[in-house]
């Protein structure tokens, strides 16, 4: 059912707003699809702003807290002030990896049944809707992580000192990945609508285990020896661990090899499933 | 004359739409007057977006008005919320009072509870609206699995339950088979007769309002355009007939002019001809003589004056302005 | 009042009947909320641990203080769930019917769900308590008094959140977008209240003691119960403090729904 449409090249597609004039590339069907679920953002720019100031709050609760435990102290590769800068750099990349849509929207077009003419247009899903995700994730990196970044450097903490020439190509590409992993991981959790009523517990399952295991208040190299070791070849360390790490100059290299399986895996994962699910919409019926 | 039950002196509500820079204040009600005598069936009509939802929303406390009063039985509906809503029965025909994943009856033990309904009352009052509405069908099924028709039976019951004094119905026929809207007139019908129960209803179906209501208060653009009964507005309007001609050859019409009284005339450029007219000014027999000077005559069908037809012709009359 | 609570054990009634169906969810929830629950008390520990207490707070302190925290914040997730997902009655205009009962708004809407699959939080947080009390000795001596001091914790925590939501969903009134919102008045402080408050900055700690009451909730209960300072009189001004800030809050609930606007025209 995929490969046939794959093969003929795409006439219309809606999202949002964008329509893709006749005979539009692949390529950059992705790349309206992600304009589109930017957009749509910006109506709420207001609100989201009232949820950036919860952030903040969030970001200087634990900076207080590390700030008064750590005093002066080296933690592990941390002293006591980059504690404080990683937890404010971890706010601001929270956001463009955790902190995403619960799945994508998918759960909705799974219980309406749309998912079925989606997945039948002429553009394959599972690149479609992780380009919308993407797309998300570039609002949140402007409208959530921005105002976040101002209000921490205003504050002082932000770790801008750190952030030398050379390593804003690597900073970079562990964003990426943390985008990435974030997306997949929606993905997933929308997707898990096929098999389940809610994706409620889904959503909380991943936001429970990121609290822990992404390493977002509590460093992984902070955590006693077995888990430490355990959480770093984890995939949620690549949600804020790795890039705000590589930031500060702290990433160990097994973290990069585990993060990079971990996105295929999870892609591989998700194309898998996603055929699944077809032949199961088709058994059914839609 | 006794106090009306439901008075509106220059109420007025303005809503702010949009934030800051881009705010925008749209006058939803404009200074508007009426009163309701207990008793009454009165149809609230207009075109969409005229102010009658939030004319009602004020009447029943859920927005407070920018300006001007409202007094229900003798009740601020915004300062006497409470006292009032014990005495008020409300349906939007849109939206469900009852609790959607309980069967029907554990609505109405609700709402005894809620209302504070004796035990007695509530008992016989039940009975009456069982029989009336052939409740005991589907009373023991979840509200979500309700037909459209059973479900509006049984919010009728649940806003009547307590006996309220006032009954507000807002789209009460909304999306109903003929069946369903034919049960839900005579029960509304009966229920005015019986009880004396005054009742506000809106409605874009004029057959509703052509059956139940006693007095009709159009409004548009939140003013009020027309208040009296449906013959009152004929009279205003023009009772529009129409009648249809087909004639066997085509019809020359510079033979003859229209005759004065015929408003609109639709001609389809063959055989046929549909004459909108006065009736007051003109008889279909006048009509006809001056159409046998344009053709032979074939065939000729008349429809009687509709309340739709009638507000169609307002409500155009209203846009023109 | 009397009428107020009538109707509320009526209507609780009513929805714990129609949730029946729904029982495999209850432990379902219960599992996914103790994953939870032992990730952020396993940071909380970690990090307490770590640098070896906080401000003279052993873990096992942070541990009660977190049980305290989880057990108060469960209750308002019960009974006040309407509350916490206000946005659906603004956004579709549900709020309309809700005008049209003959009761408190407040009430009618609260009444509407009694949420027993976040029961989980009252139940591990009773239980953390339980295990921090033991290990710390507080139940070897004045068993009862400590378990009574920390019901009463438990009490005002309760009151205090009840407020605090009741608070966010009024601001709805005039934003319309609850969830935005929660994270500051909510989320924000309920984690700092994990942690002992002497640890934030003055111009935070005030915000916990005034405008987002926390302090009463969880902090101050805590130093009563561990003989920190205060004795056991400041259980009573913590329970004072809840019920002034739910009574500012259901004020504040009355003005926002005189600026309800429904919704369309």
């Amino acid at each position: 059912m995929f490969r046939t449409h794959r093969r003929r090249p795409s006439i219309w597609y809606n999202s949002g707003s964008v329509t893709l004039p006749r005979g539009g590339r692949t390529t950059g069907v992705f790349f309206f699809v992600a304009r589109a679920s930017f957009r749509k953002n910006l109506a709420y720019v207001g609100a989201h702003m009232a949820n950036n100031a919860g952030s903040f709050l969030f970001g200087l609760i634990y900076i207080a807290l590390w700030h008064a435990a750590a005093r002066g102290r080296t933690l592990g590769p941390f002293h006591a002030h980059e504690l404080v800068n990683y937890i404010a750099l971890s706010q601001a990349v929270l956001w463009v990896s955790v902190f995403l849509p619960s799945g994508l929207d998918m759960a909705q077009q799974i219980r309406t049944g749309s998912v079925a003419m989606e997945m039948a247009r002429p553009v394959p899903y599972v690149p479609r809707m992780l380009a919308a995700g993407v797309g998300e994730a570039f609002y949140n990196l402007v409208f959530r992580s921005g105002p976040l970044v101002v209000a921490f450097t205003l504050l002082g903490v932000f770790p801008w000192a750190a952030f030398a020439m050379g390593k804003g190509l690597m900073v970079a590409v562990a964003l990426v990945m943390a985008v990435l992993t974030g997306v997949l991981f929606q993905y997933l959790i929308g997707l898990s609508a096929f098999w389940t009523v809610e994706t409620r517990w889904a959503r909380r399952l991943f936001l429970g285990l990121s609290v822990f295991m992404s390493g977002q208040l509590l460093p992984i190299p902070l955590m006693p020896h077995g888990l430490e070791q355990v959480l770093t070849w984890s995939p949620f360390q690549t949600l804020v661990s790795l890039p705000v790490s590589t930031w500060l100059g702290a990433e160990r290299p097994s973290a990069w090899v585990a993060g990079a399986l971990w996105v295929l895996l999870l892609y591989l994962g998700a194309y898998g499933l996603t055929r699944r699910a077809q032949r199961r919409l088709e058994v059914q019926g839609g | 004359m006794t106090r009306p039950i439901i008075a509106a002196d220059g109420l007025e509500k303005t809503f702010r739409r949009g934030r800051g820079l881009r705010a925008r204040v749209t006058q939803a009600v404009h200074p508007l007057s009426f009163a309701v005598e207990e008793g009454e069936f009165i149809g609230l009509l207009g075109p969409n977006g005229a102010g009658k939802s939030t004319t009602i929303k004020m009447m029943t406390g859920i927005l407070h008005p920018s300006g001007g009063s409202i007094e229900v039985d003798g009740l601020s509906p915004q300062r006497d919320r409470v006292a009032l809503a014990l005495r008020l029965g409300v349906v939007f025909g849109q939206r469900t009072q009852l609790w959607w994943d309980l069967p029907l009856i554990e609505s109405y033990r609700l709402l005894r509870v809620m209302y504070r309904v004796t035990q007695a009352d509530y008992a016989a009052r039940l009975q009456r609206m069982a029989e009336l509405l052939d409740l005991p069908a589907f009373w023991s099924t979840p509200v979500r699995q309700l037909s459209l028709g059973q479900r509006m039976r049984g919010e009728l019951a649940a806003a009547l339950l307590h006996r309220p004094r006032i009954l507000v119905l807002d789209e009460p026929t909304i999306g109903l088979d003929v069946t369903a809207k034919a049960e839900v007139r005579t029960f509304l019908r009966e229920e005015n007769a019986r009880e004396g129960t005054t009742v506000v209803l809106t409605t874009h179906d004029m057959a509703d309002v052509e059956e139940l209501c006693s007095r009709l208060l159009v409004i548009h653009e939140g003013t009020k355009m027309f208040d009296g009964s449906v013959a009152d507005l004929e009279a205003r309007v023009g009772a529009q007939s129409a009648l249809q001609v087909m004639f066997r050859g085509l019809p020359d019409w510079s033979r003859s002019e229209l005759p004065e009284g015929v408003e609109r005339a639709t001609l389809d450029g063959g055989h046929g001809a549909f004459l909108q007219y006065n009736r007051d000014k003109l008889s279909p027999a006048e009509i006809l003589m001056a159409m046998r000077l344009v053709g032979e005559i074939d065939d000729f069908r008349m429809e009687e004056p509709r309340l739709e037809s009638i507000m169609r012709a307002l409500y155009e009359t209203l846009g023109a302005s | 009042m009397l009428d107020g609570w009538r109707l509320y054990s009526a209507m609780a009634r009513m929805t714990l009947m129609a949730r029946t169906s729904y029982r495999a969810n209850f432990w379902l929830s219960l599992f996914f909320n103790l994953i939870m629950v032992t990730g952020e008390l396993a940071v909380t520990l970690l990090i307490v641990h770590r640098v070896h207490g906080i401000l003279g707070w052993t873990t096992y302190q942070v541990m009660l203080l977190y049980g305290l925290t989880a057990a108060s914040g469960g209750v308002f997730r019960v009974f006040l769930s309407e509350l916490h997902d206000f946005d659906r009655y603004l956004v579709n205009g549900e709020f309309d019917a809700i005008l049209t009962r003959p009761a408190h708004t407040w009430i009618t809407v609260v009444s509407r769900s009694v949420d027993l699959d976040q029961m989980g939080w009252v139940i591990e947080g009773v239980a953390i308590m339980a295990v921090a009390g033991s290990i710390l000795g507080l139940f070897r001596h004045h068993a009862l008094i400590a378990g009574a001091e920390l019901a009463m914790g438990v009490l005002a925590g309760s009151l205090v959140w009840m407020a605090l939501v009741t608070a966010v969903a009024a601001l709805g009134f005039f934003t319309t977008r609850v969830d935005e919102m929660q994270p500051m008045v909510l989320y924000g402080p309920q984690t700092a209240a994990t942690f002992p408050l002497s640890a934030y900055p003055t111009t935070l700690r005030t915000l916990f003691y005034t405008v987002l009451p926390v302090a009463f909730g969880s902090y101050v209960p805590a130093l009563v119960v561990l003989h920190k300072g205060p004795g056991p009189g400041a259980l009573m001004l913590c329970l004072g403090a809840g019920l002034l800030a739910l009574a500012l809050a259901l004020w504040f609930w009355q003005y926002g729904v005189r600026h309800y606007t429904s919704t369309g025209t």
